[in-house]
Parts: C-alpha cells; sequence; structure tokens
C-alpha cells in the first residue's frame, strides 16, 4: 500500500476520531494532517494493509493525547472557569453535559466510547483496534456511561 | 446505538432521558470531513495550529511588555535608571532617588544624580 492510497482509504476515520476526541473541528483538521505526516515517515514500519487502520488511529490517539496534554497546561484556568460557568448555568445544553463529561473519561474510556457510539465499531472491532480482548473494552464502556450518566443526572 | 450499548445506557438511565442522550450523540456524531482535507494531506503546509501556538509566546512577551510600561511614572523612571547601572550601585540609588521622584516631572541623568548623591554626603 502506497501513501496515497494509505491517504484516500483512511483520512476521513482518522479526521473523525481526532474530532470527537479533541472536540475541535480545527485542531482535528491539523492533527490529522500531522497523523499522516508521521504515517509518511514511518511507512516502512507499517506490517500490513489489514492493520493500516489500527496504526494510523494509534498514532492519532498518541498526538490527541499530546494536544490535550499540551492544552490543559496551558489553558487550565481557562478550563476551571468553563466548568465553573458551567456550574452556575441555570439550565445547560445537554449536549455540552455531554461534551464536557466525555473531556473527563480517561483516554482509554473515551477511546472505547468514540469507537463504540460515534464511529460504529462493535466491541470485537474494537478490541482488536486497540489490542485489548473484548471483556476490557466492555468494562471501559460501562465505566465510561457510568460517569457520564453521573452528570447528566 | 446498538442493543448492546442501549442495555448498559439503560441500566443507569430513564428511557426519556435516554431518548435525549441518544438524540444530543447523534448530533456530535454528525461531522462532515472538510472537502479539501484529502488535498492539504497530500500537499502538506505548515499546520496552522502550529503557527498559532507558535505565536502565543511572542503575546505573552508583548503583554508583559505593556504592563511593564503601562505603569506609574515613578516606576518607568526606576527601570530606565536601573537599567543603565550595574546592580551594586542600583541600592544606593535608590535611596537617593526615592527621596526625587514623588516629583512628576523628575528628570535627571546620571552625572546629575551622582552630584546629588555626593552632596547628600
Amino acid at each position: 500500500m502506497n501513501y496515497n492510497q494509505l491517504v484516500e482509504k483512511h483520512y476521513e476515520a482518522v479526521f473523525r476520531f481526532c474530532y470527537y476526541f479533541l472536540g475541535s473541528r480545527q485542531d482535528a483538521e491539523d492533527l490529522t494532517q500531522e497523523v499522516f505526516i508521521k504515517a509518511n515517515n514511518k511507512l516502512s514500519t507499517l506490517e500490513s494493509e489489514s492493520s493500516a487502520k489500527s496504526w494510523l488511529l494509534q498514532i492519532a490517539r498518541n498526538k490527541c493525547i499530546d494536544q490535550k496534554r499540551w492544552w490543559k497546561r496551558l489553558f487550565a484556568l481557562k478550563e476551571q472557569v468553563g466548568a465553573l460557568q458551567l456550574e452556575s448555568s441555570h439550565s445547560p445544553d445537554m449536549k455540552i453535559i455531554l461534551e464536557k463529561a466525555l473531556n473527563l473519561l480517561s483516554a482509554r474510556q473515551k477511546e472505547v466510547f468514540i469507537y463504540r457510539h460515534f464511529m460504529d465499531y462493535s466491541t470485537e472491532q474494537t478490541a482488536e483496534l486497540l489490542g485489548i480482548n473484548p471483556g476490557s473494552v466492555k468494562s471501559h464502556l460501562s465505566r465510561a456511561i457510568e460517569k457520564i450518566s453521573k452528570d447528566l443526572e | 446505538m446498538d442493543n448492546e450499548l442501549e442495555k448498559i445506557w439503560e441500566s443507569h438511565l430513564s428511557q426519556e432521558k435516554l431518548n435525549k442522550v441518544k438524540a444530543q450523540l447523534d448530533q456530535i456524531k454528525d461531522i462532515s470531513v472538510p472537502i479539501n482535507l484529502k488535498a492539504k494531506i497530500l500537499n502538506p503546509e505548515p499546520s496552522s495550529s502550529k503557527l498559532r501556538y507558535s505565536l502565543l509566546p511572542l503575546s505573552a512577551i508583548c503583554l508583559l511588555m505593556f504592563l511593564l510600561f503601562n505603569t506609574k511614572s515613578q516606576d518607568s523612571y526606576q527601570i530606565s535608571l536601573h537599567s543603565e547601572i550595574s546592580s551594586n550601585e542600583t541600592r544606593e540609588l535608590d535611596s537617593v532617588l526615592s527621596f526625587y521622584l514623588e516629583d512628576d516631572n523628575f528628570n535627571l541623568t546620571l552625572s546629575e544624580l551622582s552630584i546629588l548623591e555626593e552632596e547628600g554626603k
């Protein structure tokens, strides 16, 4: 598989994943480009065509986590202010609460939640993509839903 | 949302609330991929986010400079004078300056200051 084929086949999935993870369209677009730059540089390490998607999503995941860490450090105060505003809001929009709750999940919980809810992967497919067993996927998913439900109460 | 997911949700939320959650999750899920993204990936340009972030330190320096020079005139005098002398001399000059800096029109050269300091002794 050459680079152009790799982009053609997977750029939409990578963009969607980055968007769901970061919650920002612009950041997702920038990060998708960075993912493919990295992928192009390391294309020789790609073992097989069948593992390309999982490989790209793994790169995307690491990039998203780095971006979140950086963002968190720089704008920790902004997040606190945002949380206060949310708490003080009389009747906050459910979509905002959901997005906020998603942001509070651990990276693994969030990843599992995204694959299962937004990218339509089954438990088995998610497990395969993440290299973990289906039982762990279910466990991360249950905890994620439990946390989000508490925020929605 | 498949049956497996629905069952987990149902154990935490009422059906009414779950329907609302489903609608909102669908809204979050429904994102269009930028039309020109593929072209951008195949012909990469410098990332706009990197450019944005690289401008942040510069903005911080500008803000600092603004705050520094937007303070009282007294501070400005001290900054300009202290920048012309060594750190050892700073402490000695401070005692002289603290008296004369009460005047907003105060404007002396270093040689005039040294004369004042001599007279002070």
